[in-house]
């Protein structure tokens, strides 16, 4: 087992630094460098572009050879410095970082918790009473909550439940749960919910899909003829064999979830990573995209690990060696 | 409060403001000769300047008497709606508030829709629009917009007020002097400790501020020398006469007067300490910027207490319906909007405010248009451009996409007053027809330029400037296809975009039949047309290009494969620049237009205001016969304020929309608590 952990702790370095050169290199090749993102502000005043362009590149180093470039990043990544942002020098990627990850994981837990709750007793109920009215209403609701789109229904909360039913007002500033965890909570909970539920749809189907196979399996069968009450039979037995599947979808949508923030960060302005990305993808800011793609790259290593590893306490037969 | 009351008022209150900017303007043109009149000496330029201040002090004495008669019936207006407004009870709980001073904490979206994280708080470092105009809270200038109020265009930038100087004198039409203030102190906060600002603090920021900011350099080709000189003054000496020299010195993209000390210790990127009217508290990125009254700013003059408020939190939302519902249900006091969301803000605020305090709409001041590559037909025959103008609905544009009714049509430069000539106004003239939409006369135009039977074409854009904007290009694009212009729209991704199309280097090879053509904005906010001629039109400003980046030998067979006109067998392969295509000698870009040029060189030495004025109506009219882009149309920024939201003791607010906006109008605002209190 350790031997096993080693080894995958040992390929996140080449998986790592393939990312960041593919990151590097992808961003070289896209149309449009920081340079030209200056220009819609800029006036000119009798100074060409061309003269512009020479004197912006050779202040932050864009005149040298991508090779050079990346070098330099690396060999100061090593060293545990990610650089600092083209557009300005606020803070450094390090600093950055340190502000934006909490917020993205936080709201990504909170999410991942929202959507584990809904969805695995909606997939159990509407498993174990398959084609009832509550297993149809249950899977309409799980397509509704796949088709609909998380920032449509935002809006819809925003601009409708909240002022309809009359509902306190979100806070418009942002508090850290260390600062003022109410406060953080009351921010958080909207997007959360609506994250949860994008994400408890997929999660409740194959809920609902794992546990009709499992409870139809001889040894359910057997507990039932043993005289084992139900719910002993659905929790102890059947349940803990449908959720290794599941396990793997929560590990794939733990990954997933740093997409899905993007939207709500932005709309509920929280001050998180995918925000972040955003802005900086579009304004060709390739520190700041270095950086958060180094992050994503290691939570996702990091999720998958641990979701292999969790199997093995939910399998008793599977083993690492 | 009856509708037709409302937008009746509204109109009315616009025509007198446009009455009073005019009167206004002129007055400002003659304290500037009142400055001159101080200054003149014995030689010809002072013979000059005196001839133009005795000008200028006529028409200083008409534009008073204008004012007055504007005023007076500006006051009958008033008086009207103060009858009017007295029947509610939200303009009765305002006018029983006193006058200014009364202070508050003021939170408001940073810069509405399109608020987002600053890079940077040092202006030097980045142009970004959200850099500046956070600098405007904290930062100082040599002198600054004067502030909002009645009868002051919002978007109006020409009229300027002391700050660390004061207004400067002009000795001839090149030589302007500064007389610092010593009355100026720096922030009374670690590292300054409220030090007084010197006139070596002015001279260090200014070094700095050529070394380091993007804009230092094009500066440099205004300002040949900027030193100081005897009694605290500092001469500024131009290379040649430029009109908006005063703009640029108050613009909140250049001299933003920072301390030595915070540069040294180098916490100016991130902790600013100024000589503004607030003294910055924090910027939580992502999240929001802070600020305190600065008690004080050396221009809380006369007493008067400015800046009022307490605190400032300008958060960093950006989504619509987020800002909408923060402003109706009162955690916004209030925000910049969109015009397209201007029902939806209408709708969701509480039925009792008075309307016609709430919103204040004013004209954009960003210009945009279809936009060509000339380089290549079929865009470089003018025919086909007045024909898409004409072929442009205009009024069914503002129809379909402006809740507000107040768009109007650009004219070749976006509608800042008073440089603006409406196309639709008689003073227009002849040329005002290519703004028509006349179908008859666009097909003839199609028929003389050999595309009968219309055209097909991708038309580039960039979506990344929001649903309102795409939804906006989406309408025009449809508008123009009854006149037989086929447009499909193909978006880039914003950086894309900039780099390629936004700077005239469209695809070399042919996405569609004629697709070497777009649309979308020029230029993110001008302060003086002088901005859009220098971006937009000027030969070396590298945004639109004017097709001078297709013409390479590589890429000649192509377009001459190409030619969708039916006219490649008459093309002559010598000529490199035209490749000799028959259609060139009737159109080519603004580049090669000696008139354009020789109009755009004019009104920039031109330091009559309105002799300026003038000539830039001129340049209007002379290119909407050749029409270099097809200006569509502008819905008005649009503004929502909450009822407690109070400017001096105007009866409504008044903003004054530039990134500025920091020391030129939210000085004067304050919150009435009670108010606030009472009604959330």
């Amino acid at each position: 087992m350790n031997q096993y952990v080693i080894r995958r702790l040992l390929l996140i370095i080449p998986t790592l630094l393939g990312v960041t050169i593919l990151v590097s290199l992808l961003v070289e090749l896209l149309p449009g460098d920081f340079v030209d993102t200056l220009l819609e502000e800029y006036t000119g005043q009798g100074e060409s572009v061309q003269e512009f362009r020479a004197r912006i590149e050779a202040q932050l180093g864009l005149d040298r050879p991508w090779h050079e470039r990346y070098g330099d990043w690396l060999w100061n990544a090593l060293q545990g410095d990610l650089g600092t942002s083209l557009q300005g020098s606020f803070r450094t990627v390090n600093e950055e970082l340190q502000s934006r990850i909490p917020v993205t994981m936080e709201l990504g837990f909170l999410a991942l918790v929202v959507g584990t709750i809904v969805a695995l007793p909606v997939g159990v109920i509407s498993a174990v009473r398959q084609d009832s009215a509550a297993d149809y209403i249950l899977r309409g609701l799980a397509v509704l909550a796949l088709a609909v789109p998380g920032f449509w229904l935002a809006v819809i909360v925003i601009s409708i439940v909240f002022p309809t039913l009359g509902l306190p007002a979100l806070p418009v500033t942002y508090s850290t749960p260390t600062e003022d965890l109410p406060e953080n909570l009351r921010k958080m909970y909207v997007p959360a919910i609506l994250l949860g539920v994008a994400l408890a749809g997929p999660m409740m189907r194959l809920t609902r899909g794992e546990m009709l196979e499992v409870l139809r399996q001889d040894y359910v069968r057997t507990a039932r003829a043993k005289g084992l009450q139900e719910n002993a039979v659905i929790v102890q037995h059947a349940m803990r064999n449908a959720l290794i599947p599941v396990l793997t979808v929560i590990g794939l949508q733990a990954s997933l979830l740093i997409g899905g923030s993007v939207i709500m960060e932005s709309i509920f302005n929280l001050p998180g990573m995918g925000l972040k990305m955003i802005e900086a993808l579009k304004r060709r800011d390739i520190p700041i995209v270095m950086g958060i793609m180094v992050v994503i790259a290691l939570f996702v290593i990091v999720v998958n690990l641990v979701v292999d590893l969790a199997y093995s306490l939910v399998d008793p037969r599977i083993r690492y060696s | 409060m009856s509708e037709r009351n409302y937008w009746t008022r509204m109109r009315r209150r616009q025509l007198s403001r446009r009455a009073l900017l005019g009167a206004s303007a002129r007055a400002g043109v003659g304290a500037a000769g009142l400055a001159l009149v101080g200054c003149g000496d014995d030689d010809d330029d002072g013979q000059q300047a005196a001839a133009q201040v005795q000008q200028q002090a006529q028409q200083q004495q008409q534009a008073m008497q204008q004012q007055q008669a504007d005023q007076q019936a500006m006051q009958a207006a008033d008086q009207e709606d103060q009858q009017d407004q007295a029947a509610t009870a939200t303009a009765q709980q305002a006018s029983s508030v006193p006058g200014p001073g009364q202070g508050g904490d003021s939170v408001a979206s940073y810069y509405g829709l399109n608020s987002g994280d600053l890079p940077t708080l040092d202006p030097y470092e980045n142009l970004t629009y959200r850099t500046q105009t956070g600098s405007g809270y904290h930062y100082a200038k040599l002198i600054r917009e004067v502030e909002g109020g009645p009868g002051v265009s919002p978007t109006y930038h020409g009229e300027q007020t002391p700050d660390a100087s004061e207004l400067p004198e002009v000795v001839d039409e090149t030589t302007y002097v500064f007389n610092i203030r010593d009355d100026v102190f720096w922030h009374d906060v670690e590292p300054l400790n409220g030090r007084q600002l010197t006139i070596d603090d002015i001279m260090y920021t200014y070094d700095r501020f050529r070394e380091v900011s993007p804009n230092g350099a094009s500066w440099d080709k205004v300002v040949a020398s900027f030193e100081p000189g005897q009694d605290n003054a500092i001469t500024a000496k131009l290379h040649r006469p430029h009109a908006p020299f005063v703009i640029l010195a108050s613009s909140s993209q250049h001299l933003y007067l920072i301390p030595p000390e915070i540069v040294d210790d180098g916490t100016v990127a991130e902790r600013p300490v100024g000589a503004g009217p607030f003294i910055f508290e924090e910027y939580e990125p992502g999240v929001a910027l802070r600020w305190r009254h600065n008690p004080n700013w050396h221009n809380g003059y006369n007493g008067n207490g400015a800046p009022y408020l307490n605190t400032i939190t300008r958060t960093l939302n950006a989504d619509p319906n987020v800002i909408i519902q923060a402003v109706a249900d009162g955690s916004f006091d209030f925000s910049r909007l969109s015009a397209s969301v201007y029902a939806q803000m209408d709708g969701a605020l509480p039925e009792e405010y008075d309307r016609d305090r709430a919103f204040v709409l004013t004209p954009t001041a960003t210009p945009g248009g279809f936009y060509f590559n000339f380089s290549i037909p079929p865009w470089n025959d003018v025919r086909m451009r007045l024909a898409l103008s004409m072929a442009l609905d205009r009024d069914g544009v503002l129809q379909g996409t402006d809740d507000t009714g107040q768009g109007v049509w650009q004219s070749g430069i976006s509608p800042m007053a008073p440089y603006w000539l409406d196309p639709k106004s008689d003073d227009f003239g002849p040329n005002a027809k290519y703004f028509q939409l006349n179908l008859a006369e666009s097909q003839k135009l199609l028929d003389a330029a050999g595309y009968p039977d219309g055209i097909q074409a991708t038309i580039h854009n960039t979506a990344d400037y929001g649903a309102t904007a795409n939804n906006f290009f989406a309408a025009n694009v449809a508008s123009v296809a009854e006149g037989g212009f086929q447009f499909e729209i193909f978006s880039k991704e914003y950086a894309a975009y900039i780099a390629s199309i936004f700077r005239g280097n469209f695809p070399d090879s042919w996405d569609g039949e004629s697709s070497h053509l777009a649309i979308g904005p020029f230029y993110g906010g001008a302060t003086d047309p002088e901005d859009l001629f220098a971006a937009v039109y000027s030969r070396n400003s590298g945004r639109h290009n004017w097709g001078s980046s297709s013409r390479t030998p590589a890429n000649r067979d192509a377009v001459l494969a190409l030619d969708t006109g039916g006219n490649a067998e008459a093309w002559s392969p010598v000529d490199s620049d035209t490749f000799g295509h028959p259609n060139s000698a009737i159109g080519g870009g603004p580049e090669e237009d000696e008139e354009l040029h020789r109009l755009m060189d004019e009104q920039r030495g031109i330091l009559d205001f309105e002799e300026r004025v003038q000539k830039i109506h001129d340049i209007q009219r002379y290119m909407a016969e050749k029409m270099y882009t097809v200006p569509y149309t502008a819905a008005p920024e649009t503004y929502v304020y909450n009822p407690w939201v109070r400017h001096n003791d105007f009866d409504k607010v008044h903003p004054k929309i530039s990134y500025g906006t920091g020391n030129a109008f939210e000085p004067f605002l304050w919150i009435d608590e009670d108010l606030k209190d009472e009604l959330t």
